[in-house]
């Protein structure tokens, strides 16, 4: 009874997205009529004929409808990869780009686009995508060799971020100027505008796999408690589990990078906002998670297009805006 | 045949010698106490003796084994650790505390299963818990939370049990109490304790740590006498025996 | 007996034709077919009929069109790094600005333009932060970029590389004459085109005619801060193309457009003009001309420079500096202060 129970609330909250998602395709800068909408939804998920503009079509369909869903599948990922991280390293000030993951990201987006490393081979997407792993690398490197515990992680997350930061700093000097350093930032600052239908092909099957590949580590990231010494006298292999986990979260961060760009504090408030609402136990707290991530990503995404007649805010701007009050509001709760 | 063996057991991190030749035995379902100073190696040997770290030299025999043959899985599931300082700052209550004690039988979509949740109402049950299991972990005293600590290794459903000063930060009343739990338990027990009176009489056998070197180890009677505690604890005490086999030691003002 | 009123029809007839013939393709003023195909950046792009609508992306491309007449034919505008050059200030009003920097995909197809006219494969190209040539294509909807920014880079994915050879208003005039092409005014970009290089030879005499030859010269765009290391002009630039068609030396021959150079170099070099960027921009204190002025006038060492001792400074729009349709002013007003400069010292 409990399993139905449980496949209720699933199948109820992928409803529940799903409608968050629509809305967020039904919505933009450009006014469009709900009906035109709906007929070109009949159009394309059932066959039907209906005459519709070409292009309002093409608008819902090959742009807001697949903006729509990264941005459910970029805020589900980047809060369980938060949570994750949050729970393991036992602080809760962790969050997906303390791997350095966002500054190694600027610095394969540099060497691709001005540099011209590679040679034509790579889009700034794969740059992105490889820079940030370069610098987990060097995270797991350096933690490697400094004591291999949360703090070890921590500060070379640390450290890592600002060697890529001083990286990007360098070749732009050298290669670059000011304006271009703009468009790099620009690029960086997290945009869901270049989401389209390949992206999801991608990004769909990576949430499913953190999904999950967390939630079968639920119970072990529950036992994290009492502190790694703690987990260890209850069976857990510290280091596989720590490694494993860590890297999972680097991959995932790091893909949502290279489509999206740098989106803060959805990694950081959004766990706690659930730990708010469920508590610790991770069986509930993981799913509840990526729930709370995809419904705030698409309400900021639908916000972000609608605040400013006409203008598209970068995303990583308002879950900033919304993320910082938000944030602030957890802490006094505490109390 | 003793439930858990150290032989030889030596520790040393980087350039210092941790422990020594550490030799010892533990009975079954009987207490074994280590003592000695602060810094003399005794959470060390805890640890080695849980299996949470390897020995540089010589082994911990468990079950006919070396324990470094087990899995780290395998090991929770028969000696439970209870360290010294373990506290938590994240809003769980304290049936969560005690049912993370399961972790060492669940794998990756194991369902809770009846077992499991018999051997945590259990564990509760023994350290006299039963009512605070929705109660905030922060919520709970010292005594309380270290109470569930205990169930919570208890949980575990070992052979063994280990405890690193189990009565740090407890009130005298509550020390007793805890020791009195510790002993009712039909566990075999390995407790480190810094109170000489309390291991005196809680523990069947003691074990005495000299700068990471056995000193004495043995009865009680045997283990604490005034020349050992004046050579390792450098302090002038008075032993006084009683008719019922017991004694107590009494400290003289330097 | 020849029948001489049926000759002298069937004459007229031809003769009518034939001016008639002439007369009109005269006043087509072109000669395009559609669909046209037409090279640009590295692609064949094909125009499916004249174009009535165009979006652009970029103002260099903005005010292009606006020199060629079609400012009827633009729907909308985006990506402005200035105001719009004074000639077209009216028109430019009533023009609907999508974003004054890069706009989105979604607001340009809600213009259904036919033609979006794009100054950099940063915004619309390979790797496009807006979109990729595809996916405009695949709303039938056709993207010209400015030549200045494919042809003569590295072809890089990614579209801001490094030049691989220098800027010339040769591919300013490219732009131009495709563009016409592609609306079917060929004759008007011929113009058009013609008058840019009368104007370019007009300037190169005003300085052939001085005394001093091999004049040295030192662009200024801006410094991060007021005194550490400025953004001069490399050899690549419009800065370069203009020093190399005046017969000026740059002094700074590094193959970047903007590179940062030491005001020691600088000073060693004893530049005999100096060019200061003005712009409306205020990232940076040093970006205000008047501090620029300011600055040289002021400091132990830099005014020690024959430049600025004698006040060969030159004020020159910051705008003109980029491979634009402006570097045209850009090298008047060069040419023109320089003309009236003393170089005897």
């Amino acid at each position: 009874m409990k399993f139905s129970r449980n496949f209720g609330l699933a199948f109820f909250s992928f409803f529940v997205v799903a409608l968050a998602i629509l809305a967020g395709a039904a919505i933009g800068e450009i006014p469009i009529p709900l009906t035109t909408f709906i007929k070109t939804l009949a159009n394309y998920c059932f066959g039907a004929h209906y005459l519709v503009d070409t292009i309002d079509q093409k608008i819902i369909w090959e742009l807001r409808l697949p903006r729509s869903i990264i941005a459910a599948t970029t805020g589900a990922s980047l809060a369980l990869c938060g949570v994750v991280l949050q729970s393991i390293l036992r602080n809760a000030l962790a969050e997906p780009y303390l791997l350095g993951i966002s500054s190694g990201a600027a610095t394969g987006a540099v060497l691709v686009t001005i540099v011209g490393v590679g040679g034509g081979l790579f889009s700034i997407s794969s740059g992105a995508l490889i820079g940030g792993l370069l610098a987990f690398a060097t995270v797991a490197f350096i933690s490697y060799h400094s004591g291999r515990d949360n703090m070890a992680i921590i500060l070379a997350g640390i450290a890592a971020g600002q060697l890529f930061t001083a990286l990007t700093a360098l070749l732009m000097w050298i290669y670059g100027d000011s304006e271009v350093r703009g468009r790099i930032l620009d690029w960086l600052l997290g945009n869901l505008s270049r989401a389209r239908w390949e992206d999801v092909f991608y990004a769909i099957p990576v949430l499913f796999i953190s999904l999950i590949g967390f939630l079968s580590f639920a119970r072990i990231l529950d036992a994290f408690v009492f502190g790694a010494r703690s987990a260890e006298s209850l069976g857990i292999s510290l280091k596989y589990v720590t490694f494993f986990l860590i890297s999972l979260v680097a991959v995932i961060t790091a893909v949502n990078v290279s489509i999206v760009g740098t989106v803060g504090f959805v990694g950081l408030v959004i766990p706690h906002a659930a730990r708010f609402i469920v508590g610790q136990r991770h069986t509930r707290l993981l799913p509840l998670t990526a729930f709370i991530g995809a419904i705030f990503m698409v309400c900021a995404d639908i916000i972000s297009r609608i605040l400013i007649h006409g203008f598209a805010i970068p995303i990583g701007i308002v879950t900033a805006l919304i993320g910082a009050p938000c944030f602030v509001f957890l802490l006094v709760k505490r109390k | 045949m003793p439930i858990l063996e150290a032989r030889n057991l030596s520790l040393s991190i980087g350039s210092s010698q941790i422990l020594s030749q550490i030799n010892l035995t533990l009975e079954k379902g009987r207490c074994l106490g280590i003592i000695g100073t602060n810094g003399s190696g005794k959470t060390s040997l805890l640890s080695l003796l849980a299996g949470l770290i390897r020995p540089t030299k010589g082994e911990v025999i468990f079950g006919g084994q070396n324990l470094t043959n087990y899995t780290r899985r395998h090991i929770a599931q028969k000696i439970a650790f209870v360290e010294q300082q373990a506290d938590t700052t994240d809003l769980i209550d304290a049936r969560q505390a005690v049912d993370i004690g399961r972790t060492p039988y669940k794998s990756f979509f194991s369902p809770w299963t009846d077992e499991d949740e018999n051997a945590v109402i259990s564990a509760i049950e023994k350290v006299d818990m039963v009512g605070f299991e929705k109660r905030r972990w922060s919520s709970l005293s010292g005594g309380e939370k270290q109470r569930l600590h205990i169930a919570r290794a208890l949980a575990q459903d070992p052979d063994i049990l280990i405890l690193d000063e189990p009565t740090n930060h407890l009130d005298i009343g509550h020390q007793l109490d805890l020791l009195s739990l510790i002993n009712s338990l039909e566990l075999s027990v390995i407790v480190s304790l810094h109170d000489l009176n309390h291991a005196a009489m809680f523990c069947h056998q003691l074990i005495l740590l000299n700068h990471g070197k056995l000193y004495a180890s043995g009865a009680a009677q045997e283990v604490l006498t005034e020349s050992s505690i004046r050579d390792v604890f450098g302090a002038n005490a008075k032993i006084e025996r009683y008719s019922d086999g017991d004694f107590s030691i009494r400290f003289i003002k330097p | 007996m020849i029948n001489t009123s049926k000759i002298q029809k069937i004459l007229t007839a031809t003769l009518l034709f034939t001016f008639a013939s002439l007369y009109s393709s005269a006043s087509f003023a072109g000669s395009t077919t559609y669909p046209l195909t037409i090279h640009n950046c590295n692609r064949d792009l094909v125009i499916p009929e004249k174009p009535d609508s165009v979006v652009t992306v970029g103002q260099n491309s903005t005010e292009i069109l606006y020199s060629l007449g079609l400012a009827d034919a633009v729907k909308a505008t985006s990506l402005w790094f200035s105001a719009v050059l004074p000639a077209y200030a009216d028109i430019n009003k009533k023009i609907k600005m999508l974003n004054v920097n890069q706009p989105s995909m979604e607001s340009i197809l809600a213009q259904r333009p036919d033609l979006v006219a794009n100054d950099l494969e940063w915004s619309i190209g390979p790797t496009g932060a807006i979109a990729t040539y595809e996916q405009f294509q695949s709303f039938g909807i056709p993207v010209y970029t400015a030549p200045a920014d494919c042809l003569y880079k590295d072809n890089l994915q990614g579209g801001d590389g490094l030049r691989t050879r220098p800027f010339s208003m040769d591919m300013i005039y490219l732009q131009i004459q495709q563009l016409a092409k592609i609306f079917d005014i060929e004759d008007r970009g011929d113009k058009l085109v013609a008058s840019l290089k009368e104007r370019e030879e007009k300037a190169k005499e005003e300085v052939r005619k001085l005394p001093r030859k091999n004049l040295t010269v030192v662009f200024w765009f801006s410094s991060a801060e007021a005194d550490i290391d400025p953004y001069v002009a490399g050899d690549y630039g419009a800065p370069a193309y203009m020093s190399k068609i005046l017969g000026l030396k740059n002094i700074v021959d590094l193959k970047n457009e903007w590179p940062t150079v030491g005001w020691e170099t600088i000073v060693k070099a004893n530049p005999d003009v100096i060019v200061l960027a003005d712009m409306d921009r205020r990232r940076f204190p040093m970006d205000d001309v008047k501090a620029k002025e300011k600055f040289l006038k002021s400091d132990p060492i830099l005014k020690t420079m024959t430049a600025v001792k004698e006040n060969h400074l030159v004020t020159m729009d910051a705008q003109a500096m980029n491979a634009s349709i402006r570097t045209i002013n850009g090298i008047e007003t060069l040419a023109d202060a320089i003309s009236k400069m003393d170089f005897s010292k």
